[in-house]
């Protein structure tokens, strides 16, 4: 009889055991799933919400500047061991004005706006060099992976390539060069991101 | 939906007509060039002067309409900013 007694009694045990045990694991369940918070919204982002987020530019938005409506003709993506930036070249139909825009977070968004020099005469290389009759210093140099996305969709091409970028206070140039191609020449300037009218594609 | 959401959207549908109004003038500027260089070619057809000088016209029409539509972008901007100051 006291035997009976004994396993009738383990047995209630380890059923009572089971089911705690089953209840905290349920109870960790629900306590362990965090529930989805809203991103805090900061100035920047309602400014972007009311005039569009320049950061999500792509081939086909329309951006207006300076009272100039460019078009983005195409994106080039660039990363360079992870650190990734955007620049779009921007067409005003108009005027037949091209420019390129660059878009990076570093630190907060960098926006530059960019125009080539059809012939240039500098070469990259010294820590100082002199453009247009401004002393410019080296800032950065590297080389990255691009590729490119144009109106359409279209298969768009692909490589590294080079840059070396000046500064001359807020004037900036910048030297590419894609592939073995020969090196390209910009010069350009930072700007606030609200001066620029996002118009997105529908 | 809020009356901000309402305000928002609204706002949204306006830059989606501005985006679709800035390639309309492009597509018709590039039509003029277009046919304004075929129109030097030797033989090219008289017609083609005139036919560029509408797409030109169309352009000019475009560009009056997008002014319009960026006024009313500008006016909901500030309907959705005052909305939100009061939310």
């Amino acid at each position: 009889m006291e035997a009976v007694v004994v396993i009738v009694a383990v047995v209630l045990a380890a059923a009572a055991g089971v089911a705690f045990a089953r209840r905290r694991g349920a109870a960790g369940d629900t306590g362990g799933r965090r529930r989805e918070l809203p991103p805090l919204r900061s100035p920047e982002d309602e400014q972007r919400a009311l005039h569009g987020d320049v950061r999500r530019l792509a081939p086909g938005d329309a951006v207006s500047y300076e009272g100039t409506d460019f078009l983005v003709d195409r994106t080039m993506r660039f990363d360079q061991g992870g650190y990734a930036w955007k620049e779009h070249l921007l067409s005003d139909a108009v005027s037949g004005r091209r420019m390129w825009l660059s878009v990076e977070e570093d630190d907060g968004l960098e926006v530059a706006v960019w125009e080539r020099v059809p012939e240039p005469d500098v070469e990259p290389g010294p820590a100082e060099l002199t453009y247009d009759g401004r002393a410019y210093e080296r800032q950065e140099r590297g080389s990255a992976r691009f590729r490119t996305e144009q109106t359409g969709g279209g298969a768009g091409e692909s490589g590294t390539m080079e840059y070396v970028e000046y500064a001359a206070g807020e004037r900036l140039l910048v030297f590419e060069r894609y592939g073995t191609g020969a090196w390209e020449v910009s010069t350009g300037r930072a700007i606030s991101e609200h001066l620029l009218d996002v118009y997105p594609r529908g | 939906m809020s009356a901000v959401d309402d305000a928002l959207l609204e706002e949204l549908r306006l830059r989606s007509r501005l985006n679709a109004l800035v390639h309309e003038r492009a597509e018709a500027l590039r039509e003029a060039e277009r046919l304004d260089a075929r129109a030097t070619l030797p033989g090219a057809d008289a017609e083609l002067s005139r036919i560029a000088g509408r797409w030109r016209a169309v352009a000019e029409r475009v560009a009056a309409e997008t002014e319009e539509q960026r006024a009313a972008l500008r006016a909901q901007e500030a309907v959705v900013a005052r909305l939100r100051a009061e939310a």
